[in-house]
């Protein structure tokens, strides 16, 4: 049974701090939920299309962030309780509601949950979301905990009904994506009954007005957040060094107190309510501090605002340490990269002057190094065995060799965003935000008129192209921009974990959806396309190369299934494909290595000792695209 | 294999390739995994990080000595060195008036190739034909029917990369036929004096080159002035470059389209397509016959051959004119041995790409 679903109050569970929002939702009696997937925040609503049946609640995997978050205040409007989850870069998409929607407010309760990617492990960018709640005056929460997690969510239902406003909660990775005893709470029995009413309107209209009322709602929330058992001051009263700490950073706050020995002296201030700030707490909590020291991920949102309140309330603290001072800094520097419980240790030893004990650490042998040293093998960031992306990249490589006119392709985000790398022979040449390859594409695909004359090629993915793609693909065509647009569909949303999209015939909830077929919806605008086959490399390198040479929007869709969603379905198994090392005569080839370097699969490998190539039958997916590829045909099925 | 000129493809590419001279005989791209031809310009997919290659040493383009090639070829020097070696000059035609009709002139080269393959002489044949999608643009193939070489059948008059499947139809089939310009059995023939393994390409039918089209200079030249989506077929005849298109037949001055050739072909040395086994050419003269030029034994046999099994036909070349087939073949030597003492001067009895013997560089005098 999901854990998630365990109708048992006050019993603990092991949840990930993304079920435990998706929890606190449920517990709170959500009835609408809507999102585009993107790590760290996927698996809330995993979680909540996995629960939907269970507990009458609907769940949708929409297109893209702005979708989601309008249809959940649309739901909200109707009157039930609804929930968004997104990425970093998502509420960026969302902005244009989330800018506006704090002026209308909202009715039932809607929360946005942003999962921060801290370090940018699967992100194209860094950022921090806070800041949007201090520029759009929204209420925002930050979860510690996974419990915490479940609580501020459940809570954050209340609070949006009793602002009526948009409720922002704040993950990171390492709360989203670790797991802990969540005690559960009660599942309350609701009836979902839409209504809207003949005079019921929603406007950010006239702005002026709905500013003022904007800002008394955030007054009513700092009010509300000065008693919230979110914040937490722990320590002495009037303890003259204070940690002041938000999400994460909590846990490594209370963890190198613990290590310093310093909790009878320092004391140890947790906020939970990151905007408004609680400011009557914050003043009572610091009333004795002379010195503190801010922990938070990425940006030093909560210092700059403490910095702002000790001026506001003449506040005692004479020396705030944190990011800026360099002392909440990792190796990258202050407010870059991740933070973690050393540097959390170090940074408060060294502003506080406490030296950090002698370490009680298992120190590794040689003998046990040389073990674990060369079983540690380096892997460098690459398509999966098998996966179609690399075809369709080798294929659009040589479709720019045949071309001849060195042509430019403009990355965009997914898998495929790999392929900036090796393992996309360094194709793509920007690589930013959603869509906006094709976006970059309408404006390098009008400098013929200037002279320019390299052909301009876009890549998206499936699901990038309904993300974020089809308003710059009808500006293209309307505006007669000279590009192809290649859409990488391999019928998933691979990168976030196998989501289904509109042109998988699957919707969130497991049941069958309209497909809708990109090459469809390009022949719809009139735009020339063609479906290739990228395991056909010649044919489909030359019906691209022949594409590029036309003028005006062309459209050219390879469409194979990725890798990993056939070797789950697949029924039968596929015969091993084998060097014959007869025929692998290695180097005086001429072609230069062709599967191990130059197409680069993880899983053909070159044998230095014997000199030629060999597969690594562990990672081999059994594809077969080498065996038509290898020049001297050295590569075979068994 | 001995690779004598000790260069690879970066050479190729900056000598041949970049300096104009390439003819896109097909012969880099049949050999490498990284060379392809797209709409007849050589591509390069990646390196192959040798230093010399079989691409450089049999590029038609690169050191060819033709003694040399001609006594590996035929077994002796060239006594004749306007027309090339050869047994005898007839002319011929194909007996059938349905390939007649499908091929050029006389349909002779059709004929031939149907009846090696039906012969089973060679198991597949190199030819050239029309890309589909694109009727300007001639396409190789690898033929294994009288059906499909039927359909092959025609002149194109832009550079067919035939030698791109050389090294696939070796792969696949024992015995290999071609169907080539002079430039494409001189890569041919420094392919077999540099593998005897290639041996298993024969027999080689030659065809009469002056020049060929510069496709995409052709093609720039008519899109203005038709729907190249509509072209079905076009044609050089008597002076007129003709385009049949879906909406009728189009003409265009002679010289427009000349200008649009290839200037490699300028620098070749070889009309009569020297080094094959049978060259066929027109005849300037009587348009359901072609010219045709008996060189090597093997030649001759297949030429027998075929007369008896009554699929080609012959009749006397006619006296008058040998010496017009004579001067347009000396003429073009002329011409490319001044062009390329222009562009690259001399060394020695070397003009550029073009060796030749000490006797035939001072003309036999």
């Amino acid at each position: 049974m999901n854990p998630v679903e365990i109708r048992q109050p006050g019993k603990a569970v092991l949840l990930m701090g993304n079920e435990a929002i998706a929890r606190g939702a449920i517990e709170a009696g959500v009835a609408f939920s809507a999102s585009y997937p993107g790590s760290p925040s996927s698996e809330i609503q995993e979680t909540l299309a996995k629960t939907a049946e269970t507990f009458g609640h609907y769940a949708q995997w929409s297109v893209n962030e702005i979708v989601a978050l309008e249809a959940c205040i649309g739901a909200s409007f109707g009157g039930l309780r609804s929930i968004t989850s997104m990425k970093q870069n998502g509420i960026n998409v969302a902005s244009d509601i989330v800018m506006t929607v704090n002026l209308s407010g909202v009715r039932s309760g809607v929360v946005l949950v942003v999962c921060d990617d801290p370090q940018g492990h699967s992100s194209t960018n860094e950022m921090d979301s806070r800041p949007y709640s201090r520029f759009a005056d929204l209420p925002m929460l930050e979860p510690s905990s996974a419990q915490e997690a479940k609580e501020m969510t459940r809570w954050a239902f209340e609070l949006s009904e009793k602002l009526s406003s948009l409720v922002i909660i704040r993950s990171v990775t390492r709360i989203s994506h670790a797991r802990g005893d969540v005690k559960l709470g009660e599942i309350p029995a609701r009836e979902i009954k839409p209504n809207f009413g003949p005079n019921d309107r929603y406007l950010s209209l006239p702005p002026i007005f709905q500013h003022i009322k904007m800002h008394n709602k955030m007054n009513q929330a700092r009010e509300i957040f000065d008693k919230s058992p979110f914040n937490e001051y722990l320590g002495p009263k009037g303890a003259r060094r204070v940690i002041v700490a938000s999400g994460a950073g909590v846990v490594y706050a209370r963890e190198a107190r613990a290590k310093l020995g310093i909790e009878n002296e320092v004391g140890m201030l947790k906020i939970g309510t990151t905007w408004p700030l609680p400011e009557n707490f914050i003043k009572e909590s610091l009333s004795g501090a002379e010195e503190i020291i801010v922990i938070e991920e990425i940006d030093p949102f909560l210092e700059d605002n403490l910095k702002c309140l000790i001026v506001d309330l003449g506040l005692g603290v004479k020396k705030v340490y944190g990011k800026k001072t360099g002392h909440i800094a990792g190796n990258f520097g202050a407010g870059v990269g991740e933070i973690n419980p050393d540097i959390a240790l170090k940074g408060v030893s060294a502003a506080f002057g406490y030296p950090i004990p002698e370490k009680k650490r298992v120190q590794l042998t040689e003998e046990s190094k040389n073990i674990i040293g060369p079983t540690m093998a380096y892997r460098e960031l690459a398509f999966c065995p098998g996966c179609p992306h690399r075809a369709s990249f080798w294929v659009t490589n040589m479709a720019i060799k045949l071309d001849g006119r060195e042509g430019i392709t403009m990355g965009d985000i997914g898998c495929y965003s790999m392929g900036a790398g090796r393992t996309g022979y360094f194709l793509p040449r920007t690589m930013h935000c959603m869509g906006s390859g094709i976006g970059f594409a309408n404006g390098m695909g009008q400098l013929a008129r200037f002279g320019f004359d390299k052909p301009i090629l876009a890549f998206a993915g499936d699901s990038t192209f309904y993300h974020a793609c089809l308003p710059a693909l009808v500006n293209a065509k309307y505006n007669e921009a000279d590009l192809t647009l290649v859409v990488l569909d391999n019928s998933a949303t691979s990168m976030t974990g196998f989501q289904p999209n509109p042109g998988t015939g699957k919707n969130a909830l497991g049941g069958n959806a309209p497909t809708i077929d990109v090459a469809e919806v390009a022949r719809g605008m009139g735009i020339k396309t063609a479906v290739l086959e990228p395991f056909e490399v010649e044919e489909s390198a030359r019906a691209l190369a022949d594409l590029m040479q036309e003028k005006g929007v062309k459209v050219v869709v390879f469409r194979h299934p990725c890798a990993l969603v056939e070797a789950k379905q697949r029924k039968e198994e596929k015969p091993r494909v084998v060097v014959d090392a007869e025929v692998c005569i290695g180097e005086t080839c001429g072609c230069n290595r062709f599967g191990s370097r130059v197409f680069g699969c993880p899983a053909l490998l070159w044998d230095a000792e014997k000199g030629h190539c060999v597969i690594d039958e562990v990672l081999c997916n059994r594809c077969g695209l080498c065996v038509e590829l290898c020049p001297k045909g050295a590569i075979k099925l068994d | 294999m001995e690779l004598t000129l000790k260069k690879g493809i970066s050479q190729l590419m900056e000598e041949v390739v970049n300096a104009g001279l390439c003819t896109v005989c097909g012969a880099c791209a049949g050999v490498c995994p990284y060379v392809r031809i797209y709409r007849e310009k050589v591509a390069l997919i990646d390196l192959c990080g040798l230093n010399e290659g079989q691409c450089y040493e049999i590029c038609p383009r690169t050191r060819t000595d033709f003694e040399a090639l001609n006594r590996n070829v035929f077994g002796s020097g060239r006594e004749d060195y306007i027309l090339g070696t050869h047994r005898r000059l007839v002319f011929g035609r194909a007996a059938d008036a349905g390939v007649r009709r499908e091929g050029q002139y006389g349909g002779t080269v059709s004929a031939l190739m149907q009846y090696i393959l039906a012969s089973k002489r060679a198991e597949a044949a190199l030819l050239a034909d029309r890309n589909p999608n694109f009727p300007l643009l001639p396409e190789p193939i690898i033929a294994r029917t009288p059906e499909s070489v039927l359909k092959a059948a025609g002149s194109k008059y832009s550079a067919c990369p035939t030698l791109s499947l050389l090294e696939k139809a070796l792969k696949d089939y024992r015995s290999v036929a071609v169907v080539g310009r002079g430039c494409q059995v001189e890569a041919i023939r420094k392919k077999q004096a540099l593998n005897p393994e290639a041996n298993r390409i024969a027999p080689v039918i030659g065809l009469f080159c002056m020049w060929a089209l510069d496709y995409r200079a052709t093609e720039s030249y008519l899109a203005p002035k038709l729907d190249i989506g509509c072209v079905k077929k076009y044609d050089i005849p008597e002076g007129d470059f003709v385009v049949y298109t879906k909406d009728g037949t189009k003409r265009f001055p002679f010289e427009e389209i000349k200008s649009r050739r290839r200037s490699t072909c300028d620098l070749c040395y070889d009309f009569t397509c020297e080094l094959a086994d049978i060259s066929v050419g027109s005849t300037e003269l009587e348009n359901d016959w072609n010219t045709v030029i008996i060189r090597s034994e093997l030649g001759e046999k297949l030429w027998r051959d075929s007369l008896g099994a009554g699929i080609v036909e012959e009749k006397r070349f006619p006296s008058s004119r040998i010496d017009i087939l004579r001067n347009a073949a000396l003429g073009k030597k002329k011409r490319a041995v001044a062009g390329l003492k222009e562009k690259f001067g001399t060394d020695g009895t070397a003009f550029g790409y073009l060796v030749l013997s000490e006797r035939e560089a001072g003309g036999y005098k």
